[in-house]
């Protein structure tokens, strides 16, 4: 019985081992290729160590324009869903009703749908009132599934919200306002910020959306997509390894971050 | 003295298919000490939430110091709500939270934290100030809830059974806290409770409700001696019943012939023979018969005894019907054999019409 | 609501369904009608148009010259009628040519050609098959992170899954083309093992076999199906499975009829979300394929859109795709029993 025990504990940390390599090897052949000489991106054509593609990255200005406008494309995203998230939340989670179940499948659709979907029924719709492609379509058809994310992430919060609170607020002459500036806002801080960030994440990400509603008009990631048809060139590889260094970091700083608050725990119990 | 009357008039609330409260006339004098005593679900904290503003009855309207508060917010009204729960502001210090109301009047900071520390140090708390409210203790919490509620000033307090989270001790210290803090301020209270004891030793009025009506209103010590109903006469206290027919009654005392026996006591609801009626006798108003033979005497089955400390509770059967009474922890009472005769008084036993009594006890 | 107006009062619940009402309408609503009403006419440009109207027009000349040459007041009248008839008759070509006509119907769905409604079918059992898939490679992790590792290990492991998510798509896909092109990783691995030889063109050519683009997709998505698996195990109580072992059953037969039955919604919802990403996703297939293996679905789509200029073919097409999606929604809600509380989570 151990044996056996044991024998399936081996298989199943092998298959784990074979998985996160399946997850990671592909990151450390893309990062290293920036390292690589050779004109194209490869590791097995190996011409020696260089730093030039980080110089040329800083000189491409296709890039720069890029990552100006992904930025710009999500803080606006930030903009819209996050009050379109939050609005949706308190409607739901206080409407009574049978309507409750068809407003919440509707607005949770945006999820379930292609992201190209999302891009061409925005692209359609504003076309028709002549808005062209661009940022400004890029920003409305990203928030369109960004603030149902939004959206459920506030509901699981005003869920464990608890409303006496509100009224309490109003008892002691709090106007309807102060209640939500003093009360609820304060409450629902650490999930607005959570909110951004992930808001922040998805829309720079993103690429199946926003490839319809660019229009002429390119972001970061779009701007790599049509490079992959447009030649190749090991430039592609050093934005990927910043993204892994960028994610290292923040990966570190929120392990050291979770692993002081423990420390602390532990010293205050 | 700040305290202003509260008065409902002909107020009902609906849910609905469902009445909450039906039609009701109340009038809570200013600046008592008023409890509303009665089950849960009996209505009482729809009445509560009526006088607060965060329901506006059905009918009828609820008049605070004379003025009409038929479509004023909970924010609008001189009355302030101590919660179930205290619904404290978690993310605010004691301090922020007993400001919070002067914040909402548009005061000053210096001027509302001032205030602040001072009713904190009223109500014990100084030192406390900048701390969370989840840092405090349960009683420590309790009067920063009331520091809160006084802050704004208000002419009624009203309270949401606020002492049902404590434990036994810190529950009646509270009491005389509670009633020290409303005969100082002269604040009006309005105190909602299903607890009887803690009714009673605060109050100076009781109104006791039952599935959204006031069975009785009155001084404690007269819903205690002398209950209308059937209902407060169980529910306040304890109380022994014995339901039977009516047999003979003039204008101060009944007869009524019940499954064991015939007993003798104060015709109150002034009932005729062939009435159904039940007879009530305190625990404490019943006793075993030892020299003198009482009005009424009785041979009952004893079934066993609880010390509660001063006074013993012996409960006996008659037949099936269940019998207590209290007596002074004065001699041992090591059980007895056979049938025990048990007796009280006429003039301390009240026969009313029958009706619904509190089972739940 | 009236808990909204109460504690918010009414000029703030307003601002909330108003903005509610803006989201659903003229960002999700209305999007998708305009998109199906675009599917559902077409711009009818008759080719032949430019001749008729050169032919009206000859036959009008040759009847005025006709009425020049009448003699009698009847028969002039007779070829005036029919000049009058052709006029009207080259007015209507006309306008017919400066704007043609919107023709409703289901056309655009109809005249789908067989190789489209091939890609359209091989889309959705390449996405079925990367589902099932992805389902059988994630469930053993999502069950070792919630209930066999220890909390620190599991924590790490949670760590290793999302660091490749915040690397972009397009950057981890395009990882995997180097590792499966022609002179990529592996193909230098065999190379170096002398199984191919890069001089002779004997490499493997991964790129053109569709498990390419199966194994970037699953990698892609590989993070949507770990999720949902992994929050539903994780409420499954510990104390049954150990019940389970106690009472002799085998470590499938206590997956069978314990942990499966209850991570079922955590399935589904991966199951949804895998599939609506594979069959709807452009990227995956754009960049692994490269044209080599056939197109998607979804690349066929883009090509309506922003090549042919044919907008009113690619919203039927989006359409159809939607169709498929929320099709694969319903059935797997009714097989699964969950409702569309479970899925969005």
């Amino acid at each position: 019985m151990t044996k056996s025990r044991s024998l399936s504990d081996i298989i199943l940390n092998v298959y784990i081992g074979f998985f996160f390599l399946y997850l990671f090897a592909p990151l450390l052949v893309m990062s290293l290729a920036a390292f690589n000489a050779y004109d194209y991106p490869s590791v097995t054509q190996w011409k020696g160590w260089t730093l030039k593609w980080f110089g040329e990255l800083a000189n491409d200005d296709r890039i720069l324009k890029g990552i100006a406008n992904s930025i710009i494309v999500a803080l606006g995203v930030i903009v819209l869903s996050l009050p379109l998230g939050l609005a949706g939340a308190f409607v739901l989670t206080r409407l009574e009703g049978r309507y409750n179940n068809l407003l919440y499948a509707l607005l949770v659709s945006p999820l379930l749908m292609p992201g190209i979907i999302l891009g061409i029924s925005t692209l359609i719709f504003w076309g028709r009132f002549n808005v062209p492609g661009g940022l400004l379509l890029t920003i409305i058809a990203q928030s369109s599934f960004i603030a149902s994310y939004s959206m459920l992430m506030f509901m699981a919060r005003l869920q464990r919200q608890d409303r006496v609170l509100e009224e309490a607020a109003l008892d002691l002459g709090a106007s309807n306002f102060m209640v939500f500036r003093r009360i609820t806002i304060p409450f629902l801080m650490p999930t607005i910020i959570t909110a951004a960030v992930i808001a922040f994440l998805q829309s720079i990400e993103n690429y199946n959306t926003t490839v319809f509603a660019i229009g002429g008009d390119w972001t970061l990631v779009t701007e790599i997509g049509s490079r992959f048809r447009f030649g190749l060139s090991p430039v592609i590889n050093v934005i990927g390894v910043i993204f892994v260094i960028f994610t290292v970091i923040a990966a570190s700083l929120y392990v050291l971050q979770k692993e002081k608050e423990r420390q602390r725990k532990l010293a205050t119990a | 003295m700040r305290g202003k009357n509260v008065q409902l008039e002909n107020v009902v609330m609906r849910f609905g298919d469902f009445t909450a409260v039906h039609q009701t006339n109340l009038e809570v004098n200013a600046g008592e000490f008023f409890s509303v005593l009665g089950p849960s679900g009996c209505g009482k904290t729809t009445i509560l939430r009526m006088v607060s503003g965060f329901m506006e009855p059905s009918e009828g309207r609820v008049l605070i110091g004379g003025e009409d508060m038929t479509g004023k917010g909970p924010n609008k009204r001189p009355t302030a709500l101590i919660f179930q729960n205290l619904a404290l502001f978690p993310l605010m210090s004691n301090w922020e939270n007993v400001a919070f109301g002067l914040e909402a009047r548009g005061i000053d900071k210096k001027t509302r934290r001032n205030k602040a520390y001072e009713l904190l140090a009223l109500v014990g708390l100084s030192g406390q100030e900048m701390k969370k409210p989840s840092e405090l203790s349960g009683g420590q919490r309790q009067r920063v809830a009331i520091a809160r509620a006084l802050a704004v000033e208000p002419s009624v307090l009203l309270l949401d059974e606020p002492l049902s989270a404590l434990d036994l001790k810190l529950r009646q210290h509270m009491r005389a806290e509670l009633k020290e803090i409303q005969r100082k301020t002269g604040v009006t209270f309005i105190f909602i409770t299903h607890d009887q004891g803690e009714a009673l030793t605060m109050s100076d009025r009781i109104a006791v409700m039952k599935n959204g009506v006031i069975e009785q209103v009155g001084r404690t010590d007269d819903i205690y001696s002398k209950p209308l109903t059937p209902f407060v006469a169980t529910f306040v206290g304890e109380n022994n019943v014995l339901p039977g027919r009516v047999t003979n009654a003039d204008k101060d005392f009944a007869q009524i012939e019940t499954a064991h026996g015939i007993f003798r006591g104060r015709n109150q609801d002034s009932l005729k023979p062939g009435n159904s009626a039940m007879l009530f006798v305190r625990p404490e108003r019943a006793a075993i018969v030892n020299g003198t033979t009482p009005d009424n005497a009785f041979d009952a089955r004893f079934e066993r005894r609880d010390l509660e400390g001063a006074f013993v509770n012996l409960h006996f059967r008659l037949g099936d019907n269940p019998f207590i009474v209290h007596e002074a922890n004065l001699r041992l009472h090591n059980g007895f054999d056979g049938p025990i005769q048990l007796g009280f008084n006429a003039d301390d036993a009240v026969v009313m019409a029958s009706g619904e009594v509190n089972d739940d006890a | 609501m009236h808990s909204l107006i109460r504690s918010y009062g009414k000029p703030l619940t307003s601002l909330f369904v108003c903005l509610t009402a803006f989201w659903l309408l003229v960002m999700i609503a209305l999007p998708q009608a305009f998109m199906i009403e675009h599917s559902l006419w077409h711009i009818d440009r008759d080719d032949q148009l430019g001749m008729k109207i050169d032919r009206a027009y000859s036959e009008m000349g040759l009847v005025e010259y006709d009425l020049k040459a009448a003699k009698t007041e009847k028969v002039r009248a007779e070829f005036q009628t029919r000049i009058d008839a052709l006029k009207a008759q080259i007015a209507a070509l006309e306008a017919q040519e400066t704007e043609p006509p919107k023709i409703y119907g289901i056309h655009n769905y109809t005249k789908m050609s067989e190789l489209h409604f091939t890609i359209f079918l091989k889309s959705i059992v390449f996405a079925l098959m990367v589902t099932v898939l992805a389902l059988v490679v994630c469930y053993p992790m999502a069950f070792t992170i919630a209930k066999l590792a220890t909390p620190y290990k599991a924590a790490l492991m949670m760590l290793g899954l999302i660091i490749p998510y915040a690397i972009n798509e397009l950057l981890r896909v395009y990882a995997w083309l180097m590792i499966l092109d022609y002179q990529g990783v592996i193909n230098s691995a065999l190379a170096w093992l002398g199984l191919v030889s890069f001089e002779a063109k004997t490499w493997v050519p991964f790129l053109e076999n569709p498990g390419s683009v199966f194994v970037a997709l699953i990698y892609a998505y590989v993070l949507f199906m770990i999720f949902p698996i992994y929050n539903t195990v994780e409420t499954l109580d510990k104390n049954q499975l150990e019940a389970a072992k106690d009472l002799g059953a085998s470590t499938w037969k206590t997956h069978m009829r314990i942990v499966i039955p209850h991570a079922k919604p955590g399935i589904a919802v991966g199951c949804i979300m895998t599939f609506m990403l594979s069959v709807g996703s452009y990227s995956v297939p754009q960049i692994m394929t490269r044209g080599k293996s056939g197109d998607w679905f979804s690349q066929l789509i883009y090509r309506q859109f922003f090549e042919s200029q044919n907008w009113n073919t690619g919203a039927a097409y989006s359409f159809s795709l939607v169709i498929v999606c929320l099709a694969f929604i319903l059935i797997m809600m009714k097989s699964f029993k969950v409702g569309i509380r479970d899925i969005a989570k």
